[in-house]
């Protein structure tokens, strides 16, 4: 039988930015938002650049602070509302449920490549040589030649940051991916490794919300979509 | 709003602070965790240098409370300890890293001593055992062995700094307070400095408060991030949606003031 557990769940969310230095400026990003991710979905975000997708993302993993509704995650079993929890609840489930790779690396400075990547892992407990191996497999999954293993990568090329960036929220098998954008600047190689990443991802049980502007990318990914549209400006 | 299970190692309620009728700071309340690392942020005057001497029982607050909880479990009134008492936490479950070396170190006693008289403060004895935790402790802060018995004034900002560091780690305190560890150092130099600290204290799980009004450090470093202005805290929350969505005027007046490189 099907799982269909859910593992993510926003409910009447809505998120306005107020620019209190520009005049007070209210603006509107999306309003009595309703989604579901159970195990095994992928949702694609689809909609016109401004509509809100990236800010969603930002607002599942407690980046972004909507102004209304909630948020549930299995993290452990129990269902969590990220509206309301105490940030060190966050880290806790940033720690073993919500993996994240954004559009930009924010690379550590100074902080070898494989370290990077190993974070995650470490940050759960798991010891340095066994952390350390399954970042060195990653790595070698997305074609990151070994003689940057040791570098920081912050002299990476855009495709190789990108790719070091993904090789982290893969390393530590998260129940939930959020991913924006993880194709954008990989070559059609990279691409179709990534690819089958986020299918095995999904085949393993995770629960993934990602934006892919690569219409082949989100063919070959998605089981569903939720549709985002522009706030118009108010009266 | 759902709390973690663990029990918190620091509890400040209502703190307040007055100079005359000048506010130190006023009405400052939060919880710190075992392993938790707290950023205290805002421009000179805000008042987050008098809020860290007022947690770490440098100064006595005028009002409100500072609860510590003792390797035995139970909460202490920081403020109510006799003075010996706080003396002895402040040698063995606390340390303070203060912005200037200066203030932190021994400069007329060698590297080497400045860490092994912590651990002598603490009750080592055995001279072998000193030695091998002392060198231990500088290779960890990554300075080299042979300069163990050179004096501090003959070290680099930097090199002064992660000294400091080893000198405070050296007892395994459970509660560090960071006066600007990093801001009177080249950026270079502090780079590295900021990822020994975050790598040291992630392993060894220690609790950090860290004073600053540098946010790049704050991103670096911390969990969990209050803003702070006119004595008070503005907004706090989780380190990155407080400078990503940032809610608070003088919180988005802050993030939007940092210049692009």
């Amino acid at each position: 039988m099907e799982d269909r557990t859910i593992l993510l769940q926003a409910t009447g969310l809505a998120k306005t930015f107020t620019l209190h230095n520009q005049g007070g400026i209210r603006l509107p990003v999306f309003d009595a938002l309703d989604m579901a991710v159970c195990a095994g979905d992928c949702l694609a975000l689809v909609g016109p650049s401004g509509a809100g997708k990236s800010s969603l993302i930002r607002c599942l993993y407690g980046n972004y602070l909507p102004q209304r509704g909630s948020i549930h995650v299995r993290h452990r079993e129990a269902l969590v509302d990220i509206a309301a929890v105490h940030p060190q609840m966050i880290v806790e489930i940033r720690r073993h449920t919500i993996g994240f790779v954004s559009q930009f690396l924010r690379a550590i400075p100074r902080v070898p490549a494989i370290d990077v990547v190993a974070e995650p892992l470490l940050a759960r407990g798991v010891d340095a040589a066994s952390a350390r191996d399954a970042a060195a497999a990653v790595l070698a999954r997305l074609n990151i030649p070994r003689r940057l293993w040791n570098l920081a990568p912050a002299t990476f090329s855009g495709g190789e940051q990108q790719r070091v960036n993904i090789a982290r929220s893969f390393v530590a098998d998260f129940p939930v991916l959020l991913l924006d954008e993880p194709t954008a600047s990989l070559d059609p190689d990279n691409r179709n490794v990534v690819i089958d990443m986020i299918v095995e991802a999904r085949d393993r049980g995770a629960g993934v919300v990602g934006i892919f502007h690569d219409v082949e990318v989100r063919r070959a990914v998605a089981t569903g979509e939720v549709r985002m549209n522009v706030e118009r400006d108010a009266a | 709003m759902s709390m973690p299970r663990e029990e918190s190692l620091l509890e400040v309620r209502d703190l307040g602070k007055y100079f005359g009728r000048t506010v130190g700071c006023e009405s400052v309340s939060f919880d710190l965790w075992p392993g938790e690392v707290l950023g205290v942020v805002g421009e000179s005057g805000s008042g987050k240098s008098t809020l860290l001497k007022c947690l770490s029982a440098q100064t006595a607050p005028d009002r409100g409370i500072v609860r510590y909880r003792l390797r035995d479990e139970d909460l202490c009134d920081v403020h109510a300890l006799s003075e010996a008492r706080q003396r002895m936490l402040m040698r063995t479950d606390w340390g303070i890293v203060h912005q200037n070396p200066r203030d932190g170190l021994r400069f007329g006693i060698s590297a080497g001593a400045n860490v092994g008289e912590r651990l002598i403060a603490v009750g080592a004895r055995h001279y072998g055992n000193i030695r091998t935790e002392v060198t231990d402790w500088l290779q960890r802060v990554e300075m080299e062995q042979s300069r163990m018995d050179d004096l501090p004034g003959t070290f680099s900002g930097g090199m002064q700094q992660r000294l400091q560091i080893a000198r405070n780690l050296v007892t395994q305190p459970r509660l560090v307070f960071m006066d600007e560890p990093t801001s009177g150092l080249d950026v270079s130099v502090q780079a590295r400095l900021l990822d020994l600290i975050r790598t040291l204290v992630g392993t060894l799980r220690i609790a950090c408060i860290v004073v600053t009004h540098d946010l790049g450090v704050v991103r670096l470093l911390t969990h969990r991030l209050m803003v702070m202005r006119g004595g008070r805290v503005v907004e706090q929350g989780l380190t990155d949606q407080v400078l990503d969505d940032p809610q608070h005027p003088y919180t988005q007046l802050l993030v939007s003031s940092i210049l692009p490189v």
